[in-house]
């Protein structure tokens, strides 16, 4: 008998036992055609990465922000803080450099007032926010935890589809927020919401763990409150194509606080007085409590 | 916008365009008051920009791959039902806009938010489950997370210490209770004095008659030994405004200080009382 026939036989053989052992699995093939594609499962297509970072004489507070949000977004990628003096269409290049198609940028003026750029990178648009009533994840009475980087559930309400500048606004948001599904950085488990509401004419933002699935939540923190200044068309660029008409700057909202407004205070005093007066006296007897 | 000055337009700053109008002469000097007003800043709302932008960005992908839900307020649960119930009455008693206090009672706003992440969860998870993916993290599954260990023994510290903090409360109010009861108690203290007086002056009113003997004055019991009264006053001094030690650099941080999450003042540090034989006496 041959060499080549015995070690045939001697593969048969080999063969048999192994596939009577195991049945359930699958058989890899011994030999494979160098002309083949690998078979990897690319299950990560939606492939957005988020440049996080900020300007320079950014507050501690609002440094704290960026963090945690670099800690839980497992899409984002950091970049050394930014000389405010540069042009800000700098930051297109250094997004490129990068290799990100999202970028969400801490700008500080006057060490007090901070802004938010959500700019989507290769059509626009540009929105700008200030960023109001921050509460950092560190502080105490945020008593949930979440994995760093499980993707989380975008939560907003009906009042984003209302308008078209709301709706932009939105597909942004969710694209900026929101985790890819499969990304190599993140976790295949949910444990927390992000949670967007227009009130009182800007967006608020609570994130929330889900303790029990039966709907109670604990939260996590951040908070804080977006107040749109404008949406710009392009990447750092392009013509406005909405300003906020309720947005007051903080350099003119702290000019009128400092304004004397006694006598104004003391009409609208008068008119609060008056509406109450002029309800219906409740009689006691008469009201349900029911 | 070509640089970063375009989009500051916050900031408009009036004196260029004041220079400006001295440059071309349409302003002379003493003539300020005649200077046009800066142009407040127009409102832009391009309605059909914002809506092709918005079908340019739009990505139309699975809703596994994006996670967005757009929701309304999760239903009441009872308790929080009858909570907000009293707090509405409030608001109509105080003749408030139920929309505006909705943005200034932290409790109310609080719970809208809470509301719609629970309305979301719902739908999600509900979602997940029809697509068959897994959601719950088991438990033996570790992996880092958002907050630090250490962090969050700091948290459940102060937790404990805000519960610990209720106990007290609690506390203070029973004995607080309690200390209405004392008084009833002691009105009838003082009757049962004025009784035994009463049976006493009795006694030797009948002695005097010349019937009884004068047995009962060694039946008197013995009374306490207490402290002076300067002695009480001291000792509550010394409990109100501290006794010896050093007072300055009392409110200094120190580390315990620092670790100490309950959120008191440093001048619970102050040195208290210390007559431990006054103290002690007293407690006889």
């Amino acid at each position: 008998m041959g060499k080549w026939k015995l070690l045939k036989r001697k593969m048969e053989k080999g063969q048999e036992s192994s596939s009577g052992s195991s049945d359930s699995e699958t058989e890899v093939p011994q030999t494979r055609n160098s002309d083949d594609v690998p078979k990897t499962r690319n299950r990560w297509t939606n492939r957005q990465r988020l440049l996080i970072f900020a300007s320079r004489g950014i507050t501690y507070r609002d440094r704290h922000l960026m963090n945690s949000f670099k800690g839980m977004l497992a899409h984002s990628k950091q970049e050394c803080k930014f000389e405010k003096k540069d042009n800000l269409a700098v930051i297109n290049e250094i997004a490129e450099m990068k290799n990100c198609n999202r970028v969400m940028y801490f700008e500080n003026r006057k060490k007090s007032d901070t802004y938010m750029w959500l700019a989507n990178m290769e059509t626009g648009p540009t929105l700008k926010f200030l960023v109001q009533n921050v509460h950092t994840m560190e502080e105490l009475k945020f008593t949930g935890n979440c994995l760093r980087g499980s993707r989380p559930f975008l939560s907003f309400d009906p009042g984003f589809d209302e308008h078209p500048w709301s709706r932009v606004v939105k597909e942004v948001l969710a694209q900026t927020f929101g985790t890819p599904a499969y990304h190599p950085k993140s976790q295949p488990f949910f444990d927390h919401v992000f949670t967007f509401r227009i009130l009182d004419k800007r967006i608020w933002f609570r994130n929330y763990q889900v303790v029990e699935e039966d709907g109670s939540l604990v939260e996590i923190g951040p908070r804080f409150c977006l107040n749109l200044v404008k949406i710009f068309d392009g990447p750092f660029s392009g013509a406005i194509i909405y300003t906020n008409p309720n947005y007051v700057a903080p350099n003119k909202a702290r000019r009128l606080a400092k304004q004397d407004n006694t006598y104004v205070n003391r009409i609208e005093q008068k008119a609060k007085r008056s509406r109450i007066e002029s309800l219906p006296a409740g009689n006691p007897e008469e009201l349900d409590f029911n | 916008m070509s640089s970063s000055e375009s989009c500051d337009e916050t900031d408009y700053d009036s004196d260029t365009a004041l220079q400006e109008a001295l440059a071309s002469g349409k302003l002379q000097p003493g003539t300020y008051a005649l200077a046009p007003h800066a142009a407040t800043q127009v409102q832009v709302n391009d309605v059909e920009a914002l809506e092709a932008k918005y079908k340019q960005i739009h990505l139309n992908l699975d809703w596994f791959q994006r996670l967005d839900c757009t929701n309304e307020l999760a239903p009441l649960t009872a308790d929080l039902k009858e909570h907000e119930e009293s707090l509405r009455l409030d608001v109509e008693k105080k003749g408030l806009i139920e929309e505006e206090d909705n943005v200034h009672n932290d409790f109310k706003r609080e719970l809208l938010f809470y509301r719609q992440a629970q309305a979301t969860v719902f739908e999600a998870l509900a979602k997940l489950k029809e697509l068959g993916i897994p959601t719950k993290r088991p438990d033996d599954y570790f992996a880092q997370m958002a907050k630090s260990d250490a962090h969050m023994t700091k948290v459940k510290q102060k937790l404990l210490v805000k519960k610990k903090q209720v106990e007290r409360t609690m506390k203070v109010k029973q004995i607080r209770e309690m200390k209405k009861l004392g008084k009833t108690v002691q009105t009838e203290v003082m009757l049962q004095r004025a009784k035994e007086k009463r049976e006493l002056m009795d006694k030797i009113k009948k002695f005097r008659k010349g019937k009884g003997t004068l047995e009962f004055l060694n039946e008197r019991p013995e009374l306490k030994k207490g402290l002076s009264r300067s002695q009480f006053k001291r000792i509550g001094k010394d409990d109100k405004y501290g006794f010896g030690g050093q007072k300055k650099r009392g409110k200094r941080n120190t580390r315990e200080s620092y670790q100490d999450v309950s959120g008191k003042k440093a001048s619970a540090k102050l040195p208290k009382a210390h007559h431990k034989k006054l103290k002690a006496k007293g407690r006889k």
